[in-house]
């Protein structure tokens, strides 16, 4: 099986502060492969190279047999990568309709004059859009009822709901959910977990950065742990579970956890 | 008289508010203000001019040649002003800021050059041609730049809340990352908007000549104060803030005018604009401060 996402020897620096090196994994399709690590072990900036939000320093990104870094963050969209963000980033003032169809932009091709005039081809296109948001919507389990809201007035689970719509409305093959429990109660991620697999049951790869153990060893396939820019650890969450430098990057070493 | 001055500054504020918005896109997607769209403006002006007065076209032609030459104009700005400023990391907006000032400076003395100082006579064969609507008279003139004012602003408003392209321009606007991210082209989606708002200027620019019956390359500058002012007045990068902004500025100014002395039509009418501003300083359908959505 090849791999849908590979990532060969991705390092980044920021002016002199590495953020990460020498990072190779990859993601096969159907996988559900989480990111763990510390605070400021780099998984976020790793989904920004991913992204294209910036350029690695060196390595490459290959996305479906293709080398993808370089590319502007659109195009990488266009070929299938989604994503959602650790401080939700919805179009607050649209509505959480407008924010999906803003989401499966790049799927659409109406031209101005056609959506002005409301030809036929326009109106249904939109009929289609409007019918796949409200869809979409019932996936993650928001009310349609709130579809004409502006998307800021929400609750904040709903906003991190609404985001995930928003990420799959462009039909991504693989979808990078960063923190997607973040703030939520046990029950709350018990659902997002739920949602989580839900996604992959349809048909898409998903890369996860979470904090909440209980469901990154429920809903992954495999684990990827990172600490200080680097990888230190992978494999599947029994095994993470138990691993001393995984446990040692967490808790720091003895001697550091005896003095805490 | 109430009636006609109502009259006057409705039409007066609809061109206003036309300027006011090509202010108002470009700064919802660029954080800028684009200083050289009061010259833009003028170019739009001159065209009409050359093409109603000297050309003799009919008039729809001349709006298509102004918004031809001032949306390749828009096009130019933004390839050359401030595309490769932004592509550079770490260039702040001011850099795109100062290279409008640039190309303003550029179009004002090419706009000298090519039409010389002075004022120039914008002809229409209908300026006086009007008709009596109840009490008052009012221009044929009057009646055709509310129409075509009304149509651009409803034109643009169902554009932005109703089309796909609409849709990725206000998502842009809010956050350009973002909407990247999600695959909407934003190196694209500001070139559209800035070649809309040149367009809009130049009809703008159209207009003003058909009103005055007179342009000169100082109206640039002027009408770009006025645009400014207007989109502090009604909220940083909102459509509908320029629109009620321009408005309430035509209309002022035609009343002070008219009641008091036109001497001082500028000074009041900037006078009411920063008592407003004294009490919702963020503007009239501005939010209190940027960015706090998320």
């Amino acid at each position: 099986m090849s791999a849908l996402l590979a990532l060969e020897r991705i390092g980044k620096s920021f002016g002199g502060l590495t953020a990460l090196s020498d990072i190779s994994f990859s993601v096969n399709p159907g996988e559900i492969v989480g990111v763990i690590g510390p605070n400021g072990a780099g998984k976020t900036t790793l989904f920004n190279v991913i992204t294209a939000l910036f350029p690695p320093t060196e390595g490459s990104v290959v996305f479906d047999g293709e080398a993808i870094a370089g590319l502007p963050p659109h195009a990488v969209a266009r070929r299938g990568i989604g994503r959602t963000f650790q401080n939700v980033r919805l179009f607050a003032d649209m509505t959480v309709e407008e924010n999906v169809m803003v989401g499966r932009h790049c799927r659409t091709r109406a031209g101005a004059l056609r959506g002005v005039l409301r030809t036929r081809g326009e109106r249904e296109e939109e009929r289609g859009i409007r019918q796949r948001s409200r869809e979409l919507l019932d996936l993650v389990g928001l009310p349609g009822a709130c579809s004409g809201q502006a998307a800021g007035s929400l609750p904040y689970g709903h906003q991190r709901r609404l985001e995930i719509a928003r990420a799959l409305a462009a039909d991504p093959r693989l979808l990078l959910l960063d923190e997607p429990a973040a703030g939520m109660n046990e029950a709350e991620t018990k659902e997002v977990s739920g949602l989580i697999r839900k996604v992959r049951d349809l048909g898409m790869t998903i890369l996860l950065i979470e904090h909440d153990m209980s469901l990154v060893m429920k809903a992954c396939d495999r684990v990827v742990v990172f600490n200080f820019g680097r990888k230190i650890a992978e494999g599947p969450p029994s095994a993470i579970r138990e691993d001393p430098g995984v446990i040692e990057a967490y808790l720091g070493s003895a001697e550091g956890a005896a003095d805490a | 008289m109430f009636l006609e001055q109502l009259i006057n500054g409705v039409t007066l504020g609809s061109i206003y508010a036309i300027v006011a918005l090509g202010y108002t896109l470009v700064f919802g997607v660029l954080d800028i203000i684009n200083m050289a769209h009061g010259e833009i403006f003028m170019f739009g002006a001159f065209v009409g001019m050359l093409l109603v007065s000297k050309a003799g076209v009919p008039l729809p032609v001349a709006f298509l040649g102004a918004i031809a030459v001032t949306g390749a104009m828009g096009f130019l700005l933004e390839r050359a002003a401030l595309r490769p400023l932004r592509s550079r990391p770490g260039a702040s907006n001011l850099a795109s800021l100062i290279s409008t000032i640039g190309v303003s400076i550029l179009l004002e003395n090419a706009a000298h050059r090519i039409f010389g100082a002075g004022n120039h006579p914008f002809e229409t064969p209908f300026a006086e041609i009007r008709f009596p609507v109840g009490p008052v008279n009012v221009y044929l003139v009057q009646v055709l730049i509310l129409l075509i004012s009304l149509l651009l602003m409803a034109g643009l408003a169902l554009w932005l809340s109703r089309t796909r392209g609409g849709k990725a321009l206000r998502a842009t606007a809010e956050d350009l990352t973002t909407a990247g991210l999600l695959g909407v082209d934003t190196d694209r989606m500001i070139t559209v908007t800035v070649v809309i708002a040149s367009a809009m200027g130049g009809v703008a620019g159209v207009l003003i000549g058909m009103a005055f019956n007179y342009i000169n390359n100082q109206i640039g500058l002027s009408m770009g104060l006025k645009g400014l002012a207007i989109i502090i007045f009604g909220g940083m990068g909102s459509v509908y803030g320029a629109m009620a902004g321009g408005l309430i500025l035509g209309l002022s100014e035609t009343f002070v005018v008219a009641y008091g002395s036109s001497g001082y039509r500028d000074a009041i009418a900037f006078v009411i604009i920063i008592g407003v501003l004294l009490v919702r300083p963020q503007g009239l359908f501005g939010q209190a401060a940027p960015g706090t959505g998320h």
